[in-house]
């Protein structure tokens, strides 16, 4: 299975171990990368401040190159995704695709096939099977008690959304149980984590981050798993803070769930990039 | 048949028509036309005098029909058609012309208009030659109302109308009456419980030899129209002997099966052999035939001390004739799994607003005790939430109007249950119509009930404890309000029944925006798409038990007016020349209200009492063998034939209009009454709709010379025949592209929207067109 | 030469199985596509040029193409059909036109 692949702004910077983790787990699965040549900013959070055209001339600028074959995209962070997503479902209204084209025809681009696109998480479970992951598995992360944190952009609107409930979604936690982890059932599933005020009003963002972290540590959690890099850097990157701005104490690792996949189906801790969290994961380690 | 003799009478309209048209000159002209007895000028035809003028002429047998030239039709043609009544001759030998609203009162030039009026006269009495003597047309009808759905609505119609001396037959698709009113614990505002008047009711429906009531029965099919329909009804089986049944109760013990009662909303079971709740009628078990285990199980039948289980109970069939219908089919609540923030269905102490009624109820799943579904703990704190799923784009967007007062008066329920329990009402806007404004105060006052003007985004529940946390913003303080509950009431909002949607899907009875039966709000509140079938109670739109009683007043009223002894309907029928149809079924296609049948030999046939006089059959058949009684091709084509398209002279082009009657003619009358005057080229002539008009006659329109052809009718979707329009309009674009192959320009044929209020757009068309057709030059057919 | 159809106006007469175009022909050459449920001329060499299908046709649909030794392409004869009456349009090949109205009699 051949798939173009839209690392974004962060997963070649801050975000690396999502992607070494996410290339390591693709391959062990049989999947080809190809990272889609001269991609641009996906236009997820600036860009909709200035007009609410270019988020979507950007999406379209991306999905114009993904219509080489093999003709679809897999979109590793949960704002890409969400814009790309939410730009092709738009662009099948002809009237709207049409004055798109027409706005980059001057770049030289025509938007003509539709293009898939794909979250990891729903191509592990859907393309290639959550019984074929399962049945890849070789150390069970027994034991594990994890919170399966899916973000607010990754089960909403139904219409972008990878097939699953809104509010209640299962296909992480049905992952989390199938490498041998225990999901805890977790009422924030969905909840916002701040991310996107971090750098405009960072106490609102913490706020909400830590609601999360309380919870998680009221039910006993091992550790979470997120599927974006914004949660993670919420949740991993600020955790420190959050301790010392409220004056309490965490000290939950946060993975990437191709981190968990990773480690579950026997790849390196080396090669996972789990030396680049703030919270170190290593102590959970010992127990794989 | 003998040559016509016709009366002309020319009306001066005191002095209205006779100051811009030369009348003496006209009678004159017209006197000595072929065909013509007698011609008499009159200044007003509509006063006791003129009338009696008429009637003399006709009572004296000098004429046999009668062609007044005076005002619009719409105004006194029925005062003509009742003097013709009177003297005995049928009322439809009678031709108009309009030389007042349509002539003098909007051409200003007086030769011009003289010469139009000549126009139109002319054409009138070619048309008249063509009128037949029709009388209107009778059917007996049958003096039988069923009535579909046993719950307050139906039940209280079937009452009605056998009070009123008809008979009825009353079916309900359950095993039980009094549909959700007996799901309820209390009705508002006076708390008093619904068993009351249901009983009251049900008594008076058994002691009624007027109402024949089976339950398990629903509608198959149903084919037929006002006075006559033809219903097929399917009982399902019981399983178990009504007469022999004492409901002892020894079976259900021994049943090994269990059902969900869907009484209780799945929230408690029984075994699949059970008494319903409610008003079980009647007073006998019921075996649910997906649960039960069979003949290999059999343990109720040797239970039965009175041999009452029968395993093999087979469905029945039978067909029976009723004169109208009435749907009262009820709601279901909406489904709150949509709204998935809330949590119903997965935190087991959500529930919505119907199941808390059961849960209060004695015969509910808790035995009338208010606890937690989650662990049985008495409830100290619950929290309501209203609109959920109404006033929602995404969900429904009206509002379910009872909502807010169901919860009212559920607050009372805690009340009496958990007198120490907390209360919190989540809302948007308190709707407390009329009296229900005292529940309102008392909630407040007297059950202190906290009321937070704002919706919790979502619903928590805590793992351990199954407390549920809400959050939402107080909108009247601004402040961020989070509280725990034990259990929270979700006040969901009313949708049509399921049953309601299969049944118009299998009767073709197209439903409304809100997929309520109800039509046109202000006109047919009771009438639903399709002619005799009328709806009841919230079959029609949300609303609460007494007006639901109202409603059905209303539909069973309604009802009525259907079922005289005897169905007069007006002869303007279409009829059907067999000698040359091709049985293409054109005709049936294109009927908006599927009239058209088919008769023993093949051909189409209409059935006359479903028949709305549209004439859109006339207008489609290829062959022209339809004929719509008095607005026939032959009698529109006599007027296109007598029109002369030079009538105002060689050089001026001349328009030829058709008219539909219910927006186009009408806003063209009004020229006068808003002052607007247009030009004399333009000759109408009018049609019951635009879909009547079968493009032959404009052919024929321009074959005789007409310059230009206006077709107008009302917009698309404002069609009193739904469909007239927008084929009107097709069928012109077919003509244009062949006048077009033809080298005649298709501009001369013109389609035009005319609202009713359209005057303005009307006289600019004209304006503009006859302008076009000056720079076209005449039509190559003229002269 | 053979009527032909045009496909955006002919409607296959609601796709019965027998069209008016087909129930008129006296050749029996017009019927029903199954496929794209419009009509079409099932023998273009058997055709004789009634035009008896160009005359009925609700639609307007059908045109018939006149033999090379009457007019070949470009000249045209198209019928509009009355209640009472045919208005007959002739178009030469050079473009020149000419009309008639004949009254059909057969009322």
């Amino acid at each position: 299975m051949r798939y173009h692949y839209l690392p974004g702004c962060s997963l070649h910077g801050s975000a690396r171990e999502y992607a070494d983790s996410f290339q390591a787990v693709s391959s062990r699965l049989g999947i080809e990368l190809l990272e889609l040549k001269d991609w641009n900013c996906c236009g997820a959070t600036a860009a909709k401040a200035i007009t609410d055209e270019l988020p979507l001339l950007l999406a379209a600028r991306n999905l114009i190159l993904a219509q080489e074959p093999p003709g679809n995209i897999m979109v590793p962070c949960n704002l890409c995704y969400n814009n790309l997503a939410k730009g092709a479902h738009l662009l099948k209204d002809p009237d709207l695709k049409k004055k798109v084209n027409l706005l980059l025809q001057p770049a030289g681009l025509k938007l003509e096939t539709e293009v898939a696109v794909r979250h990891p998480l729903d191509v592990y479970c859907l393309d290639i099977g959550l019984a074929e992951v399962i049945a890849r598995v070789v150390r069970p992360l027994e034991g594990w008690k994890v919170i399966s944190y899916y973000g607010c952009l990754l089960t909403r609107p139904k219409e972008v959304a990878i097939p699953d409930s809104n509010y209640h979604p299962q296909l992480l936690d049905n992952l989390v149980r199938g490498l041998g982890a225990q999901p805890l059932p977790f009422s924030g599933k969905t909840t916002c984590c701040g991310g996107p005020l971090l750098l405009t009003d960072p106490n609102v963002a913490y706020s909400a981050t830590r609601k999360l972290l309380d919870e998680a540590r009221e039910l006993g959690a091992d550790c979470f798993v997120v599927t974006c890099p914004m949660c993670h850097l919420s949740l991993d990157g600020k955790q420190k803070i959050i301790e010392k701005k409220y004056n309490t104490k965490y000290d939950i690792p946060v993975f990437y769930f191709t981190q968990l996949m990773g480690l579950a189906l026997g790849v390196s801790p080396k090669d996972l990039g789990l030396k680049r969290h703030l919270v170190s994961p290593f102590k959970l380690l010992g127990r794989v | 048949m003998g040559q016509p003799r016709t009366g002309v009478y020319v009306c001066g309209c005191q002095g209205e028509i006779s100051k811009r048209i030369d009348l003496h000159q006209l009678a004159a002209t017209m006197a000595k036309k072929k065909g013509v007895a007698l011609c008499r000028e009159h200044e007003s035809l509509c006063s006791l005098q003129g009338l009696q003028l008429i009637e003399d002429d006709l009572r004296s047998g000098e004429i046999d029909r009668v062609v007044i030239l005076a005002c619009s039709p719409r105004r006194h043609e029925e005062t003509f058609k009742a003097i013709l009544r009177k003297a005995g001759i049928s009322e439809y030998l009678l031709e108009t012309s309009n030389l007042r609203e349509q002539c003098a009162w909007v051409h200003e030039e007086a030769k011009q208009a003289y010469k139009k009026a000549a126009i139109l006269a002319q054409m009138s009495l070619a048309r008249s030659r063509w009128l037949e003597p029709l009388e209107p047309l009778r059917f007996t009808a049958t003096r039988r109302v069923l009535v579909v759905g046993g719950g307050i609505a139906g039940l209280s119609a079937s009452l009605d109308l056998a009070e009123a001396g008809v008979e009825v037959v009353l079916v309900e698709r359950e095993a039980f009456l009094g549909g959700r009113a007996a799901q309820l614990y209390r009705y508002f505002p006076r708390l008093c419980p619904p068993g009351c008047g249901i009983d009251y009711i049900l008594q008076k429906i058994r002691s009624n030899s007027k109402i024949e009531l089976t339950t398990l029965t629903e509608v198959k099919s149903l084919s037929g129209g006002p006075g006559n329909f033809e219903v097929t009804l399917l009982q399902k089986p019981r399983y178990v002997m009504p007469d022999r049944c004492t409901a002892c109760g020894n079976c259900a013990p021994l049943c090994p099966a269990d059902r969900k009662d869907h009484f209780d909303f799945g929230l408690s079971q029984t075994k699949a052999i059970y008494l319903p709740k409610g008003f079980p009628h009647p007073q006998s078990y019921v075996i649910d035939p997906d649960r039960c285990l069979g003949q290999e199980c059999s343990l109720c039948r040797q239970a039965c001390p009175v041999q009452a289980i029968d395993l093999e109970e087979s469905p029945r069939e039978r067909t029976i004739k009723v004169g109208s219908i009435i749907v009262a089919t009820g709601w279901d609540p909406f489904d709150a799994r949509l709204v998935e923030q809330f949590g119903y269905q997965q935190y087991p102490d959500v529930i919505n607003n119907m199941e808390f009624e059961r849960l209060v109820s004695p015969s509910g799943p808790t035995g009338g005790k208010l606890v937690r579904l989650s662990n049985g703990q008495p409830v100290k704190r619950i929290a309501f939430i209203q609109c959920v799923g109404s006033r929602d784009k995404n969900h429904l967007p009206y509002c379910s109007k009872v909502c807010c007062t169901v919860t009212l008066k559920q607050i009372k329920y805690v009340r009496e249950f958990a007198p120490e329990a907390q209360i919190f009402v989540f809302y948007m806007d308190m709707r407390a119509t009329g009296e229900y404004e005292e529940m309102y105060r008392l909630a407040q006052e007297e059950s202190q009930a906290l009321f937070i003007r704002g919706i919790p985004s979502r619903v928590i529940e805590d793992i351990n404890s199954h407390d549920l946390i809400l959050q939402a913003e107080d909108t009247l303080s601004g402040q961020m309000v989070k509280i725990g509950a034990d259990m929270v009431v979700l006040a969901t909002g009313m949708t049509p029944n399921q049953e309601f949607r299969q049944l118009g899907e299998r009767v073709g009875l197209p439903l409304e925006m809100g997929a309520f039966a109800s039509g046109h709000l202000q006109c047919f509140p009771f009438e639903s798409r399709r002619a005799g079938i009328y709806a009841a109670g919230t079959s029609q739109e949300p609303m609460d038990a007494s007006s639901a009683i109202k409603s059905a007043a209303g539909a069973a009223m309604k009802a009525l007016v259907s079922l005289p002894e005897e169905i007069v309907i007006r002869p303007t029928v279409p009829v059907l020349d067999k000698t040359k149809c091709d049985k293409c079924k054109r005709c049936m296609e294109e009927c908006p209200f599927g009239a058209w049948g088919w008769d023993d030999a093949g051909y189409p046939s209409p059935n006359l009492l479903q028949c709305r006089q549209c004439g859109i059959c006339q207008g489609g058949c290829p062959m022209k063998v339809i004929a719509l009684k008095h607005s026939t091709v032959k009698q529109t084509a006599s007027m296109v034939e007598a029109f002369d398209p030079s009538f105002l002279g060689e050089r001026e082009p001349t328009i030829l209009a058709f008219l539909c009657y219910n927006d186009a003619y009408p806003a063209v009358d009004a020229a006068c009454e808003k002052g607007l005057t247009y030009p004399a080229n333009l000759v109408a002539i009018r049609v019951p709709c635009a879909g009547s008009l079968n493009v032959a006659l404009v052919a024929d329109a321009l074959a005789g010379g007409a310059d230009g052809i206006i077709v107008a009718g009302c917009a698309s979707d404002q069609c009193h025949f739904v469909r007239g329009s927008d084929l009107a309009k097709t069928r012109l674009q077919n003509m244009q592209e062949t006048l077009q192959r033809m080298m005649l320009e298709a501009q001369r044929v013109k389609w035009l929207t005319l609202n009713i209020t359209d005057t303005e757009g009307f006289v600019r068309t004209i304006n503009d067109f006859v302008a076009e057709l000056r720079r076209l030059g005449p039509n190559p057919f003229k002269g | 030469m053979p009527p032909r159809v045009n496909k955006e106006k002919c409607d296959g007469c609601k796709a019965e199985h027998e069209p008016l175009c087909e129930q008129i022909c006296p050749g029996d050459l017009m019927t029903l596509n199954p496929e794209t449920r419009k009509a079409y001329c099932r023998s273009t060499r058997d055709c004789w040029d009634c035009m008896s299908c160009v005359k009925i046709c609700p639609q307007g649909a059908l045109e018939t193409k006149l033999p090379y030794q009457l007019g070949y392409y470009p000249a045209k004869l198209i019928p509009l059909m009355g209640t009472n009456k045919i208005t007959w349009t002739c178009i030469d090949i050079n473009g020149k036109v000419e009309r008639f109205v004949i009254k059909t009699r057969n009322d």
